[in-house]
């Protein structure tokens, strides 16, 4: 499957603090990838490399074999890119940034995908974009985006200010959009429940570095949570290899892990920790990130 | 694709560029009627005698409105581009970044010379009555270089507003405050008369510090 995006050795610093170093991924057509992370672990800061709006400090990011930062013009015409905040320009009305966007995409632009959208949103088609809802805002990106038709979608925080409705409404439209059309994209959000139900592979950050990059089912198919009595006084360290953000609240050890349940006891016992009741437990996407980042 | 982004700037600014038009030549026109009054009162030839012997245009009221003019339409295209950083939907149009924002300079551009020329045809034609040929020419190139500020005004705003770094734009705020006193150096009308042409020439190649702001936004480049 050929690669539509891929960052190798990405490195970047503002000023003298690291963002993160040499960060690898790729993400292969028809496939929908969410990168998701805690706030400033370089979410958005991978989205302005990816689409040509800063320049790392080293390594390259390409997008149908080109540098980010130099992409053709004809090859932009496959890119539909959301900005954080579902901006669009706040000057036009409905129909005004329809007949500006549809210019650019001869052949390519689907002006009915746009109002199909719109007539949902129950607004008339003089409506000036700054007079609306985040909602509908991010409806009005969203359906420009679906006309545009490009090969690739680049969602920055795409849930960002949207109530739960229009979260749903846009997760829905885009994964029935992305899947029938076999479009890739990648994307953000800080809501990790829309992510679960939109996204193929994901890319957990933290600080500086890629926790994990797998398809969710193995990510979920392969992370537990770990739950277990403890002496009240007991030592447990926060950092034992295999083992992710053990937390203990008196008695209560809880932790995640992709091990085993038996390799998770021999770990605990290596580690001198006497416990108790040790029981494992399936967990969503969202658990499966706090687990992995932590809470704080 | 040309007319697609003349349409954006058209929609973005329309309301702006049509009160600083009615402006600009509405103060034209007074300069036009100051003079035809004073003509009156005075007696033509009071007239000519006063301007050849002072030097003064007496058209001095129009002097800084193209200047300010020319920044408020900078500031009207290019201040909602930099928004909420609007101006990476504009840069993610599949049309040559330099090509774009030429474009959008060039609507300005042409968004104020032509009231420009209407208010220099206004003055000009109010006063085609009371004043000679030699001394109307006089003042046509006293106020050119006014005009030709509004332009370099609208160049310099829009170098400026572009910049995504605050530290350098008050290093370009200044820099641009030097450029444009040099279009004021002086209101004797025909001072100007060996510089104009190089004035004419040079301003619109100020249009090319935009695209030093632009590569900045596109780096990333912040406070």
């Amino acid at each position: 499957m050929e690669n539509i995006i891929e960052c190798i050795n990405l490195t970047h610093y503002y000023g003298k603090r690291l963002i993160y170093k040499d960060l690898n991924f790729f993400v292969p057509q028809g496939r929908i990838l969410g990168l998701l992370g805690k706030n400033g672990t370089g979410k958005t800061t991978t989205i302005n490399i990816l689409s040509g709006y800063l320049k790392p400090y080293s390594g390259k990011c390409l997008i149908f074999n080109q540098e980010a930062n130099s992409i053709l013009p004809e090859t932009r015409k496959k890119i539909g890119l959301l900005i954080e905040g579902h901006v669009q320009y706040q000057f036009m009305n409905i129909s005004q940034i329809e007949k500006f966007y549809s210019q650019f995409f001869p052949g390519q632009w689907r002006k009915d995908a746009y109002y199909s959208l719109m007539e949902k949103l129950k607004v008339a088609p003089n409506q000036k974009i700054n007079k609306m809802s985040n909602g509908q805002r991010s409806q009005v990106a969203l359906g420009l985006i679906l006309a545009q038709n490009p090969e690739l979608l680049v969602l920055d925080d795409f849930s960002l200010g949207l109530d739960p409705g229009y979260r749903r409404l846009f997760v829905e439209y885009l994964r029935d959009y992305a899947k029938s059309e076999n479009k890739t994209v990648f994307l953000t959000s800080h809501i990790i429940q829309d992510m679960e139900q939109l996204i193929d592979d994901c890319i957990i950050m933290d600080y500086g570095k890629i926790l994990v990059q797998m398809p969710v089912n193995d990510l979920l198919g392969k992370i537990k949570k770990y739950r277990c009595y403890i002496p009240e006084k007991q030592y447990v360290s926060e950092s034992i290899d295999g083992l992710f953000h053990p937390e203990k609240n008196k008695v209560l050890l809880e932790f995640f892990s992709f091990k085993g349940e038996q390799e998770v006891i021999e770990l605990l016992k290596k580690e001198g920790i006497e416990f108790t009741n040790l029981q494992s437990y399936s967990v969503g996407l969202e658990d499966a990130f706090i687990g992995l980042t932590g809470k704080y | 694709m040309l007319k697609a982004i003349f349409y954006k700037e058209f929609i973005k600014s329309r309301w702006y560029y049509l009160a600083a038009s009615l402006v600009i030549v509405c103060f034209s026109a007074y300069a036009g009627l100051y003079l035809n009054r004073l003509a009156e009162l005075a007696g033509m030839q009071n007239l000519w005698e006063y301007i050849l012997a002072k030097n003064d245009s007496l058209v001095t009221i129009i002097k800084y409105v193209p200047l300010i003019a020319g920044i408020g339409g900078a500031v009207s295209q290019f201040a909602p581009e930099m928004y909420r950083k609007c101006l990476k939907l504009t840069l993610h149009l599949p049309y040559g970044h330099i090509k774009l924002i030429g474009a959008m300079l060039l609507f300005g551009v042409v968004a104020l010379v032509v009231p420009s020329l209407l208010a220099i045809l206004v003055l000009q034609l109010s006063i085609i009555n009371i004043l000679p040929y030699e001394i109307r020419i006089a003042i046509l190139q006293a106020t050119l270089p006014w005009f030709m500020a509004g332009i370099a005004g609208y160049l310099l705003a829009s170098w400026v507003v572009l910049q995504p770094v605050w530290k350098k734009r008050i290093w370009q705020m200044v820099l641009s405050a030097f450029i444009i006193k040099i279009y004021f150096i002086t209101d004797t009308p025909i001072a100007y008369v060996p510089s104009l042409w190089w004035i004419v020439i040079t301003t619109p190649a100020l249009c090319l510090l935009s695209v030093l702001s632009l590569n900045d936004f596109k780096e990333g480049r912040q406070d």
